[in-house]
């Protein structure tokens, strides 16, 4: 075999189930906006159907054609993989294939997607099907670049990596957009970084083969902060719970809070863009937001937008902070983790407590983005003047309860979210992660009929019929998975049963107090009671929490 | 299945079977093993060595047949069970992000009797930086790390899956320091496998040999040693195989001279020599290696018959 297919067979195989299912869901779409009027769509609608899976599908790509998912970013080592700097090739031709074969894919993905949906899309613009095209294999470029190169200091590629990739990307855009420089010459600006990071990959590739690795060290600690005693550094922790809280935080209960902080670092900046994009019409000249949102300023729709992100991130995260610290997924829990001396119902509250402090933490940087925002954007007397004139129109009483509703809510249902998904990342089996994504594909289906439903009047009231129907259905299955989950809980006494009633108990007051608040905040018109009680009880996870005791039961006891 | 006398009982398995898909992992598995012992499991790579001790540690959960370990369900109690054994295991999977101070204040957490100076003094005398990272020290460290863990606390049962695996002799030493540590606090137990029978004959009073999920041979190392011989036989004629001899687990040689790991009662082995028309040239003892080697290169048709 020729090392060039070589190297796509490796790839392929390695992860040819991933790529199975990118190609699936590619050839869905095309065939989905080749078939349905996807033109007359609301643009609201497909960020939702397109946008967010199409993220996902080119993060995955990213990250696999960069060959280097197994490596430590945050070491000095290369990650370029050791089997195959032994191979009998030269340096230029061991980095070039992998780099041709990666940027090749990533292009193909991004015009078969702007061609063959984009343009059906009515989205036809050379910018839009060029300008990403290469955008995107110069980021995976560098990324492969900077992953495979060693760094003489630990931790100091993270550092390089953000700011080179947003440079290479953000200043061609600014100057297209900012200073109207010349499409040819930004097309040109951003194809010359190729052979750059080529050169960048083939220097550090070479330098790891040779094992030719600076080792250099980072300042110390000053003398008098530095720890002088082995053992008795560190108060002792009060108990085992605390321990396994102090582990599971720094094992990965900050990222969340780092990932809000970069988010918002990026993003605030744009909130003035994002505004203007709020006060957008659709293609018959209507509003795209729905009665409730149109009363509210574009700047501060843009900002309670973005306070969202939380929300949406809560359920990735969530799967990173239940993911068990094991080897692979035939030994998905390290034996040194099972047989610490703590029960398992112990190892998920303590995981349930990690996602409360994570969401705090992300709430807690998001409070200090906003009120850089307020300090440093220049827009705080606009906001509050509109907000002023908001809180006019409405009695104070459930305006100010329903903000302060809002909020706690927004947080409690940020934790919910990570929470409820804690059991995916703990389970690792392929049946879960094809379930979870076969749920992904069917909530963006639902997102696609709701919009269907909206632009097809005639079928309301059967819809309006069935809903009642549906919703009860639902209701009974998630009662059956309930009732199966406390029963095995129960067998196995994993957890008190003590517990199990206050949990339900908890459980029942949740779901009352929020019937309670929608009943007061919402038009009577609006739903029906049975309808807000099936609502209610479907939103309020309470098997998927049982299941993350199951799943941690079943892989630490196997 | 060891004879115990009148030492209770540490772990106690019965009739455990464990399958992998058609893989049979465990097959009808009899232990017990008393407190105060060194006990050791041998057999070849994938013989159910790792599979046995976790279902000791309740990382697995018994299909069939009962373990119970300090009279527990090691599954069903594993907070009562997992506090009184230290656990050192092949795969010394410590994370990688702490640093061996960080290791120490975390784990000391989960065990009452967790003793400071005895830490520290195992520390300094393993050479484990403090502020080291665990993902930056060598595999030997490593497992000095994973071993001051499972010993700071002083265990009733020390577990240790294949230790000395690819390290070094020096760290081999140290772990081989850490079972008679353990010896020398009156009635605390070991359970190791290794494949390194040589230190396993030092140390161990007991030995489990497993081959294909069964223990093929259980008892005390003292019986095991008395009860294997090395003989040297000569016949009157040369042959091209050697002779059906009761007791023979493997022969070697060819012609006239044939050499046999035997075992059973010496008397008894004479008389089949002697009735197989063979003289004894040479007879001596044998160490656990040729007894190992013997049993496990026996077809199992042969094993399992006995």
């Amino acid at each position: 075999m020729f090392p060039s297919l070589a190297f796509g067979w490796m790839i392929w195989t390695r992860h040819r189930l991933g790529l199975s299912l990118c190609a699936g869901y590619w050839l869905l779409m095309l065939i989905l906006t080749n078939t349905l009027p996807v033109a007359s769509f609301s643009p609201a609608i497909l960020p939702f159907v397109f946008g967010m899976p199409c993220a996902a599908v080119f993060g995955y790509l990213v990250g696999i054609l960069s060959i280097g998912l197994d490596a430590r970013l945050e070491s000095r080592e290369s990650g370029f993989p050791a089997r195959l700097r032994t191979l009998p090739l030269r340096t230029w031709s061991l980095v070039g294939w992998p780099m041709l074969w990666g940027i090749s894919l990533l292009a193909l993905a991004w015009l078969t997607l702007s061609c063959g949906v984009l343009r059906p899309a009515g989205i036809d613009h050379a910018v839009l099907i060029w300008l990403p095209a290469l955008m995107f294999v110069v980021i995976l470029a560098w990324l492969q670049a900077l992953v495979w190169s060693p760094f003489p200091l630990p931790g100091l590629r993270l550092f390089i990596v953000g700011p080179l990739i947003g440079a290479s990307v953000i200043v061609p855009q600014l100057l297209l957009e900012k200073f109207g420089i010349d499409e040819a010459l930004v097309y040109g600006l951003l194809a010359i970084q190729l052979p750059a990071a080529y050169l960048t990959a083939a220097f550090g590739v070479s330098r790891a083969r040779r094992g030719d690795v600076p080792h250099w060290e980072w300042p110390g600690w000053p003398t008098w902060l530095r720890w002088t005693s082995a053992v008795t550094v560190g108060r002792p922790f009060v108990s085992p719970a605390r321990a396994q809280l102090w582990f599971e935080w720094r094992r990965c209960g900050f990222g969340f809070p780092l990932l809000t902080a970069g988010y918002f670092l990026l993003c605030l900046p744009m909130i003035p863009w994002f505004a203007q994009a709020y006060e957008l019409v659709g293609p018959s000249g209507s509003p795209i937001l729905p009665p409730l949102l149109q009363e509210i300023d574009g700047l501060w729709l843009a900002l309670v937008g973005l306070l969202w992100w939380p929300l949406l991130m809560a359920s990735a995260c969530g799967l990173e902070i239940g993911r068990l610290p094991g080897r692979d997924r035939t030994r998905p829990l390290s034996s040194f983790l099972a047989t610490r001396p703590i029960s398992t119902a112990m190892l998920v509250r303590v995981k349930f407590e990690t996602a409360a402090l994570s969401t705090l933490a992300s709430w807690g940087v998001l409070l200090l983005a906003v009120l850089l925002w307020f300090a440093l954007g220049g827009k705080a007397a606009e906001m509050m003047a509109s907000f002023d004139v908001l809180r006019q129109r409405h009695p104070p009483g459930p305006f100010w309860i329903g903000l302060a509703l809002l909020i706690a809510g927004s947080i409690v249902l940020t934790w919910l979210r990570m929470v409820e998904s804690l059991w995916l990342g703990m389970i690792r089996r392929g049946w879960a992660t094809l379930g979870a994504l076969l749920g992904f594909g069917s909530f963006i289906a639902l997102i696609g009929f709701g919009h269907w439903l909206a632009k097809s009047p005639e079928y309301w009231q059967t819809f309006a019929d069935l809903l009642p129907w549906l919703a009860a259905l639902a209701v009974a299955l998630k009662g059956l998975a309930a009732g199966w989950s406390l029963r095995i809980l129960r067998r196995r006494d994993l957890v008190p049963s003590s517990a199990l009633r206050w949990a339900i108990l908890i459980w029942i007051a949740l779901a009352g107090g929020l019937f309670g608040v929608l009943y007061w905040l919402l038009p009577r018109n609006m739903a029906a009671l049975s309808t807000l009680v099936l609502g209610i009880v479907l939103l309020l996870p309470f098997t998927r929490l049982a299941f993350a005791f199951l799943a941690l039961d079943w892989n630490r006891h196997r | 299945m060891i004879a115990t006398g009148s030492s209770p009982i540490v772990i106690d398995m019965q009739g455990v079977t464990r399958r992998f898909g058609a893989t049979i992992a465990l097959n009808n598995i009899c232990l017990s093993v008393p407190r105060g012992c060194v006990f050791g499991l041998v057999g070849v790579n994938g013989s159910g060595k790792t599979t046995l001790i976790k279902h000791v540690l309740g990382l697995l959960r018994t299909e069939t047949g009962s373990v119970r370990v300090f009279e527990r369900d090691p599954v069903a109690d594993p907070v009562n069970v997992l506090s009184r054994i230290g656990y050192l295991s092949e795969e010394n999977d410590l994370p990688a992000w702490m640093t061996v101070a960080e290791l120490i204040r975390y784990t000391r957490a989960f065990y009452p009797g967790w003793r400071d100076d005895y830490a520290e003094e195992l520390r300094q005398s393993f050479g484990l930086e403090a502020g080291a990272r665990i993902g930056t020290l060598s595999k030997g460290q490593q497992a000095r790390a994973g071993l001051l863990v499972a010993l700071a606390y002083r265990p009733e049962l020390l577990v240790l899956d294949e230790p000395s695996s690819g390290l070094d002799p020096l760290v081999r030493r140290d772990i081989l320091g850490a079972i008679v540590r353990i010896i020398a606090d009156e009635g605390r137990t070991v359970l190791f496998s290794s494949h390194l029978l040589d230190e396993m004959e030092r140390v161990a009073d007991y030995v489990a040999m497993i081959d294909k999920g069964r223990i093929v041979l259980s008892a005390a190392m003292n019986d095991i040693q008395a009860s294997h011989r090395r003989l040297t036989l000569r016949f009157e004629q040369a042959r091209s195989q050697p002779p059906a001899l009761a007791g023979a687990l493997a022969w070697e040689g060819a012609g006239h001279e044939w050499t046999a790991v035997c075992h059973g009662p010496i008397d008894e082995v004479r008389a089949a020599v002697s009735a197989s028309g063979a003289r004894i040239v040479e007879e001596h003892g044998v160490g656990l290696d040729a007894v190992f080697v013997a049993r496990m290169s026996r077809p199992s048709a042969m094993a399992q018959a006995e």
